[in-house]
């Protein structure tokens, strides 16, 4: 893969005015800072980068009535009368473009507009914007990995390990997609180039197998690397390096607030799940079971964040929380929680935690002949819900955040992996939409193209079909496409789910 | 561009929610009886709000760093379905507001009244008018200013709808 590197075509100091331009700081990180108009205070030069004002080509923008002016070659260099000041310049030289950077004066000395924050830069780092503002908006001024005919993405997924199943089907779904994509040519005549690095199953290689893409492999963007639960490093990475993940591998997005800019999750994590089921829980208990204020026993393993968002003050008012049970994670002790269940009258029980330990509840709720309702997320539990004793399962009620799979799907997935049975639909059908996400994404935006394009073009993303059985929607702080879930029943003979109520969204995010 | 109002905008007594999720009655509990600079932003802009943002920080500390009488910051989202409390919070944050600055939302329609009353609507979010409104409750004097300001400008709006005997 080294030998297709991508080359930059700007110099290094070209480079760092670039870094500065459209991120506020240089490539080591160092903190920079502005000062706005009549002030002596100092605001970070991450608020103010240049590019959120003169835009990614330099072309200016106006919003709120704020009119701001190109800072292209053409412009600067040419005498110009501005609408917004009233005020006419010369032609900007390298000696006074500086100035108005950093002391906020035009040409003659003359303050510029308001909106123009004074930006305290040293002289290497003015004169390496100086530089840039000299190639802003040609071909040369290009993110890594897109050349003249190729645009070079990067996944890291688990290849080795007990996951590796997951990360071939990853591979192969995405390699599908994009070959398909580059023979009917492509977009805007370049071909997309899929790498990929072996994050074994282990978190601690995600961050590196990550690096390795960004630094060696010289990527675009990432699409459809895997997350493990614990991603915060790999995350952070991302950050820095201001390196778009399109379309993540999680089974629950770590959700920050604010988000991350740079990742486009696709599926509703748990914590939107169970926000779903408490929300569907007190209606229902109402007209199945004639209960205005259902008793709920919460049975979770300690040290859990995923109930902080769901377990709201608002929320709680509409049940009655009567057992709040935390056990340790891997020595689940059943008859210990069947005691805890068998306490005192219960209604309905929501469940954090795996197959096996949602089945032993199953059967320790059945051996005490109590039929509560059981509410877990389908994606934690997964099929050992089918296990649980007939008179329990009629009351189990999951959240799913993707519709079930059909044999039509599972058909097309398996066609465009050019594989036999893959090994987790769930999984493949994320990495078919996250490789749909940065293909459609990147014909939007045309034949120039470059990071903070992509990152806008996915928040124009609305109601958009990733043909992998969800839509996404996406917004300037929105980095969850698809933020909803809908409850299923349990059968014992195929389909095995049935949904009982249409898609939902949390109330508390309406 | 300072204007001074001729009469005092009646500001309709909406509930509003500032960053921390704190309600507040926009006319009785954050304008009646004080001295307020109002603006208007949307966390999603990403041009002039960030500008004006920062100058109200700027002007936040020049307030306290004279002691001046206090005189209440108010950025009001006009994108109250996007801006919610968490996303009010993340920006107040970041330009290090405190105490007396209020970053606010409410319902759709009740912030659209409070836009039609200051006459700062307009049919997009990126159209909206970059303004400043300083007034006086007690005074009954209102100034407004067009564009985005300096810090002095701001200050100078301050003292020019503080009363006779205000005192300063």
């Amino acid at each position: 893969m080294e030998s297709l590197a991508w080359q930059d075509p700007l110099t290094t100091v070209e480079r760092l005015g670039r870094t500065i331009y459209h991120q506020g700081r240089t490539e080591t990180g160092e903190e920079l800072h502005v000062s706005l108009a009549g002030s002596d205070g100092s605001l970070s030069a991450t608020l103010f980068r240049c590019v959120q004002c003169h835009g990614v080509w330099g072309q200016g923008t106006e919003e709120g009535g704020l009119r701001v002016p190109p800072v292209t070659p053409s412009f600067l260099t040419r005498p110009h009368a501005s609408l917004q000041t009233g005020q006419s310049r010369e032609a900007y030289t390298d000696h006074t473009l500086p100035r108005a950077i950093t002391g906020g004066v035009d040409v003659s000395g003359a303050p510029l507009h308001s909106g123009m924050p004074r930006y305290r830069f040293n002289e290497q780092q003015v004169d390496a914007v100086v530089a840039y503002l000299k190639k802003i908006g040609t071909e040369e001024d290009s993110d890594p990995g897109v050349t003249t005919d190729t645009i070079t993405v990067g996944a890291a997924l688990p290849l080795s390990g007990p996951l590796a199943g997951i990360g071939q089907d990853a591979q192969s779904i995405m390699e599908g997609y994009f070959r398909s994509l580059n023979e009917r040519g492509g977009v805007y005549g370049r071909q997309i180039r899929l790498i990929v690095e072996d994050m074994g199953s282990n978190p601690s290689q995600s961050e590196a197998a990550t690096a390795r893409l960004i630094k060696t492999g010289q990527v675009f963007a990432l699409v459809g690397s895997f997350e493990f639960g614990e991603a915060a490093a790999t995350l952070n990475l991302i950050e820095r390096a201001q390196v778009p993940l399109i379309g993540p591998l999680a089974l629950s997005p770590q959700a920050s607030d604010p988000p991350n800019p740079y990742v486009f999750y696709t599926l509703a994590g748990f914590d939107i799940q169970y926000r779903i089921l408490l929300d569907f829980l007190v209606p229902h208990a109402r007209s199945t079971m004639d209960v205005a204020r259902p008793r709920v026993a919460v049975i979770r393993p300690k040290h859990t964040t995923i109930l902080n968002t769901v377990l709201t003050p608002s929320r709680r008012k509409t049940m009655d929380i009567v057992v709040e049970y935390e056990y340790v994670r891997g020595s689940f002790d059943r008859v210990v929680v069947g005691e805890q269940l068998h306490k005192r009258p219960i209604d309905a029980v929501v469940f954090i935690g795996d197959g096996e330990d949602f089945l032993a509840i199953g059967q320790e709720l059945d051996r005490r002949h109590l039929s509560p309702m059981l509410l877990a997320s389908a994606g934690m539990v997964g099929h050992r819900a089918m296990d649980v004793p007939p008179g329990v399962r009629a009351k189990v009620l999951l959240a799913v955040a993707l519709q079930p799979p059909t044999e039509q799907d599972r058909d097309q997935l398996e066609t465009l992996a050019g594989q036999h049975p893959l090994h987790n639909l769930g999984f493949a059908r994320m990495a078919r939409g996250a490789a749909f996400m940065l293909g459609d994404a990147l014909m939007r935006i045309g034949r120039r193209v470059n990071r903070s394009l992509l990152i806008e073009e996915v928040e124009r993303f609305r109601e958009v079909d990733s043909g992998a059985g969800f839509t996404l929607t996406y917004g300037p702080q929105k980095r969850i496409g698809s933020p909803r879930a809908r409850i299923f029943h349990v059968t014992p003979n195929a389909p095995h789910f049935i949904p009982i109520t249409d898609w939902m969204v949390p109330q508390d995010s309406q | 561009m300072a204007v001074a109002e001729t009469k005092a905008p009646v500001i309709p007594d909406i509930e509003v929610i500032d960053q921390d999720g704190g309600v507040h009655r926009l006319y009785s509990d954050l304008i009646k009886g004080k001295t307020v600079a109002l603006t208007f932003l949307y966390t999603s802009c990403k041009t002039s709000c960030p500008a004006m943002t920062g100058l109200f920080g700027a002007v936040q500390k020049k307030l306290q760093a004279e002691s001046r009488r206090p005189v209440s910051l108010l950025s009001i989202s006009i994108d109250p379905v996007t801006d919610r409390p968490a996303q009010l919070k993340t920006v107040a944050n970041r330009f290090g507001a405190g105490p007396g600055w209020y970053f606010l939302t409410g319902a759709y329609p009740d912030v659209a009244r409070v836009l039609a009353a200051l006459n700062a609507a307009g049919p997009q979010l990126s159209d909206h008018p970059s303004m400043i409104l300083v007034g006086n409750d007690v005074t009954g004097h209102w100034t407004r200013h067009y564009g985005l300001a300096s810090v002095p400008m701001v200050i100078d709006l301050i003292e020019s709808v503080a009363g006779p005997g205000a005192d300063r």
